[in-house]
């Protein structure tokens, strides 16, 4: 068993040389992060972490239309790039200044971090993409989901 | 049995031979501001002796659409993908993938398109707001016109409510202006959009972008807030933070 | 009989080092579009996705050769046993957290649509076993030797 697991460690070592070579020649693009300058997953929250927030947040919904239209957060509000500039008056009238913000998409969107660096230059502060998404969501809440 | 697991997990491992070659897997196009819809054309050839069958394509967002000509493409043949991507309101670069699943491999071809979508004006923030009952303190929105885009030759503020007052100074001659916004009132809830048209050199139609001014009631307090208001003996303002959001 | 005994270790070999060297070769070929699948499960932050996108594939590549050859077989065996039971652990959660990705299984995001959990961990578990039985043969065969 040692012997093999020598042999594993050499295996690995041995595996980053190729692995350097391959960054060398194709670097990682800054296109990669949809949004450069978010902090990787700082900015992300739970389920739990939102459920404990007091006042409770406003949750915006970063998918398409057709996508809210099908289901959604309860009180949430649509706000895509799609139609950016047309969503962002509903987006104020529902806001408290000071407020929280959780935003969400699917599960595999990078809109959400989108949209939320958006609202941080816009004027919100506090914004915070939810992890896990709308299907975490629907999968915590089965009741409301149905509906 | 261990044999027949060996054969079954070999079954899993179809020979990664590409006959549907691209000429390009990415597309950078280069895009204008306000571009409703970009295209991108990524064409093909069919290498080798057989037919394939394009089974579909399939995008990372429903701004990006793919078009085929057809499905069914015969050894030698060429063809083409489209790509049309719906800019909507994005800014700045964006990277969508199309993958497009054919009868030549399991995994499909994976495409890349790529742009930067260039914007006119930065307008920061975009909106500014006040709570019920806070001093009316003027707050300032910034118009910017990022480098490389041609200075304008003048801006107006133009508020939709008589509860925003604004004012326009310029920082840096057709580059740069400071839109202060002061609320007559913090009384009142309202919502104010604040047109700021750019006028543009050479008698060009001027280009208007949107910043908003709202007074708002306050957050509700917390419990803890509550409680401490309560020892206090300060009653909270319930009733006002209920009232409704007047829009204009 | 003997025949058999003599071959299915051959077999084995082939089929999880086939697999390994596909997997690997073909999300080698683009680290940075399988670091967007790495991100996509959530577990990671992205830039600890990104050097995993590039080390990873290596890796699987590196013990499907060393499954050939004799003074580091068990090793790569090993190293199969590792990457198999850390997908299948990624898989299950990505599962149970409802996620709908791409498994990134097999290179740059491959499948064309959400990943089939149930079948990408029953193939998973199919490899285990076999890595499992090929570690303990070749264990006894070359303590005898």
């Amino acid at each position: 068993m040692r012997a093999a697991l020598c042999q594993a460690v050499l295996l690995l070592v041995l595996a980053l040389v190729p692995a350097a070579i391959a960054w060398q020649r194709l670097p990682p693009e800054k296109f990669l992060r949809p949004t450069g300058d978010d902090g990787d997953t700082a900015d992300q929250v739970t389920l739990a972490q939102v459920a404990a927030w007091q006042p409770a947040p406003l949750w915006i919904d970063a998918r398409t239309a057709a996508e809210h239209a099908s289901g959604h957060v309860p009180g949430s509000i649509l706000l895509n790039e799609d139609t950016w500039e047309a969503l962002l008056p509903g987006f104020i009238m529902a806001w408290t200044p000071g407020q929280r913000i959780v935003v969400y998409c699917s599960a595999s969107c990078a809109a959400s971090r989108r949209v939320a660096v958006r609202l941080r230059l816009a004027g919100a502060s506090e914004v915070s993409v939810l992890k896990g998404g709308w299907e975490g969501w629907r999968s915590a809440h089965p009741e409301a989901a149905a509906r | 049995m261990k044999v027949l697991l060996a054969i079954a997990s070999l079954a899993l491992a179809p020979a990664a031979f590409a006959q549907l070659q691209f000429d390009q897997d990415t597309v950078e196009v280069k895009a204008d501001a306000g571009a409703g819809t970009i295209t991108a054309k990524y064409p093909f050839k069919v290498k080798g002796t057989e037919k394939i069958t394009i089974f579909g394509t399939e995008t990372d967002c429903g701004c990006t659409a793919a078009t085929l000509d057809k499905q069914i493409y015969s050894a030698g043949e060429s063809g083409e993908i489209t790509i049309n991507f719906s800019a909507g309101d994005r800014i700045g670069p964006q990277m969508k993938k199309i993958r497009v699943k054919a009868s030549d491999q399991g995994e499909p071809h994976v495409l890349t398109f790529k742009t930067d979508i260039p914007v006119f004006a930065r307008v920061i923030p975009q909106f500014v707001a006040w709570e019920s009952k806070e001093t009316p303190t003027p707050k300032v929105v910034t118009f910017e016109l990022p480098e490389g885009n041609a200075p304008i030759a003048s801006l107006t503020a133009t508020s939709n409510h008589p509860g925003a007052k604004t004012e326009v100074r310029e920082l840096v001659k057709g580059r740069r202006y400071e839109v202060t916004i002061t609320p007559t009132t913090t009384e009142t809830f309202f919502l104010a959009t604040v047109q700021l048209a750019a006028g543009m050199p050479d008698g060009k139609p001027a280009r208007t972008l949107l910043a908003y001014a709202t007074v708002k009631p306050p957050l509700p307090p917390t419990p803890q807030e509550a409680a401490r208001n309560a020892a206090l003996g300060n009653a909270p303002t319930q009733t006002q933070a209920q009232a409704p959001l007047e829009k204009k | 009989m003997n025949l058999w005994s003599q071959a299915w270790p051959w077999v084995a070999r082939l089929g999880l080092a086939g697999v390994l060297a596909w997997a690997g070769w073909a999300k080698a070929r683009n680290p940075p579009l399988f670091a967007l699948d790495i991100e996509a499960y959530r577990l990671v932050p992205g830039a600890i996705a990104v050097a995993t996108a590039y080390y990873l594939p290596f890796v699987e590549i590196f013990a499907a050769v060393a499954l050939f050859i004799r003074p580091v077989r068990r090793g790569g065996t090993l190293l199969a046993l590792v990457l198999f039971t850390t997908f299948t652990a990624m898989l299950a959660l990505a599962w149970a957290r409802g996620l709908q990705i791409n498994c990134g299984c097999f290179g740059t995001a491959a499948a064309s649509s959400a990943t089939n959990y149930a079948w990408s961990i029953a193939r998973n578990a199919l490899l285990f076993g076999l890595a499992v039985a090929l570690f303990r043969r070749d264990s006894r065969a070359d303590l005898k030797s």
